[in-house]
């Protein structure tokens, strides 16, 4: 069980009444409601809901790369935001992983890794290959270093993506869809291998999907969200012991779970 | 019986390949001027077959005059584009760094593409004189627009997705720019030098037309105003070869340049 200790000065991301407004010339629209949430130390939290409802702008807020409207991000206890500029001492805290793995089309794998190393010229050059080689390896990618990101399957740039943002050993990964364009089977496959990453690594890590399956499968922690205009609805905490087998998704209480919140997600969408 | 109708399938494959097909189409021409000019009588004067063009330019590749113009034209050429491609890049990059700048500059930018560049080329002899001057000046305005707006375009093009990234890793303006930018906008960089390298071809020919008394240009207008069209065509012929040799130069530099996946 990850620690369920809430205090506000050590949790790794805190929302205070978070909110974003974009300004669309005279008609200002709302992307998300002041929403709060605590993420706790080592915890897996899946934001789920269906499309427009704020999960991404969010996400975004959380990642310093879109300033919250009102409201305050604290990462243990730090505010990420400062007069309308981001604590970029706070940033190399975090990895970001996106639908579109965002490879540079004319790196290797390898040096695709390397570049968040190489740019923040964290280790000497020599000891970084290894570097690359070993966070290849974590993700099951081992065999691909020396390829280029258009001769590799969809899965297996998520997973070279995935070791990029964790080369220079963030404490938080944050996840926007990453498995979003992938075929079923991969999907399942690096679920499993995401899964098997948090179990080692104890990373707290925040993933965004609009699949429930994904989410019940992943998740300590559910954060339900509903759209027009975009608001956290509910969080709801998913008790399956780790790790969790892939035959998991048969049984019933995974059914159960997954029927509840496809139910509540059904009522949010009618009543939008 | 099966042989017939096999060898017309590789004879209409071998038709469409460009390897086959762009020679016979161009020799199709050359008959096809050759005919004009046997059926209709044309005056050497305007018209020449294309059998005395030929000869001429081979006379020409044994001049050492001839290979000395075409020297002067291609250091011109060359120069010039090295010219546009430096402050054509630079431009672009300095264009790319702010939406505002841009909007600013907009205005003169395109004041300065549409008017005719090559009026200037009486003034660019009045200030620098006959020598290589003016030519080269011609040669890297002509091209300097399409390189600064290609590189414009290739660093507009980089998708948001690789903004944020760059932006999670923390990196500087120059990190960006060296990392991300330059890489990504170096194939619609190396499209802006290709046609850049043509333009630069036309800027130097036109000046010399205008000024001096070297360079084919010169060549040529010296040969039209003595009359000898067959030689005017020669020329022609010949610029149009260094032409595609300045172009395929280009084309090397990109392949070598240009990385695999991009
Ligand atoms: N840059 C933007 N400008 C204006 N509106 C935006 C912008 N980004 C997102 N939105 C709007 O905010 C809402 C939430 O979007 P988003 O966070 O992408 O939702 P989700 O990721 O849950 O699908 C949507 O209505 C979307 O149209
Ligand atoms: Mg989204």
């Amino acid at each position: 069980m990850p620690p369920t200790l809430a205090d506000p000065d050590h949790a790794p991301i805190v929302l205070e009444e978070v909110a974003k407004t974009f300004d669309a010339g005279q008609a200002a629209s709302s992307a998300l409601l002041p929403s709060s949430l605590t993420i706790r130390d080592g915890e897996f939290v899946v934001f789920l809901g269906p499309s427009g409802c704020g999960k991404t702008t969010l996400l975004r807020m959380i990642a310093g790369l879109l300033e919250p409207t009102s409201g305050r991000i604290l990462m243990s206890g730090q505010p990420l935001w400062e007069d309308g500029r981001c604590r970029k001492e706070l940033l190399r805290r975090l990895g970001l992983v996106f639908q579109d793995a965002c490879l540079f089309p004319w790196l290797t794998i390898e040096q695709n890794v390397l570049v968040p190393l190489s740019l923040r010229g964290h280790l000497p050059r020599r000891e970084r290959a290894p570097v690359a080689r070993a966070m290849l390896a974590l993700v099951g990618a081992a065999d691909i270093a020396a390829k280029l990101p258009h001769e590799i399957s969809g899965g297996m740039r998520q997973r070279a993506a995935i070791a990029r943002a964790l080369s220079y050993d963030p404490d938080i990964l944050l996840m926007d869809e990453p498995f979003g364009a992938l075929d079923a089977i991969s999907r399942e496959a690096l679920n499993l291998e995401l899964q098997a990453l948090w179990l080692r690594s104890r990373k707290t890590m925040l993933l965004v999907t609009h699949s429930i399956a994904e989410a019940v499968f992943l998740a300590d922690r559910i954060v339900l969200f509903t759209p027009g205009p975009g608001r956290i609805d509910r969080i709801v905490e998913v008790p399956f012991p780790r790790p969790r087998a892939p035959g998991l998704v048969f049984t019933q209480p995974f059914q159960d779970t997954v029927r509840g919140l496809h139910e509540r997600l059904s009522a949010l969408m009618e009543r939008a | 019986m099966t042989a017939a109708p096999d060898r017309k399938v590789s004879l209409w494959t071998a038709l469409r390949s460009p390897w086959v097909a762009t020679p016979c189409l161009l020799a199709l021409a050359v008959l096809g001027w050759d005919a004009f000019v046997a059926a209709r009588n044309v005056s050497p004067f305007i018209l020449p077959a294309p059998r005395p063009v030929l000869g001429e330019w081979i006379a020409l590749l044994r001049d050492a005059r001839a290979w000395g113009h075409t020297g002067m034209t291609a250091a011109a050429t060359i120069a010039g584009f090295l010219l546009a491609a430096v402050f054509g890049v630079s431009a672009g990059i300095l264009l790319s760094l702010s939406k505002t700048l841009e909007r600013i500059a907009k205005p003169f930018v395109v004041a300065f593409q549409v008017f005719p560049k090559v009026a200037l080329i009486p003034l660019f002899v009045v200030w620098m004189g006959f020598g290589p001057g003016p030519k080269v000046l011609t040669a890297a305005i002509l091209p300097f627009y399409p390189i600064m707006m290609n590189t414009l375009l290739g660093i507009r093009s980089v998708p948001d997705g690789f903004h944020d990234i760059m932006s999670s890793f923390d990196a500087t303006c120059l990190q960006r720019l060296r990392r991300l930018e330059i890489p990504y906008a170096l194939p619609f960089i190396f499209t802006g030098f290709e046609v850049g390298i043509v333009l630069a071809l036309v800027g130097t020919v036109v000046a010399e037309f205008v000024s001096g008394s070297s360079g084919l240009g010169y060549l040529l207008v010296s040969r039209i105003n003595s009359f000898e069209t067959a030689q005017m065509f020669a020329i022609v012929l010949h610029l149009c070869l260094l032409g595609l040799a300045l172009h395929a130069g280009v084309a090397l530099l990109r392949r070598l340049v240009v990385p695999r996946g991009a």
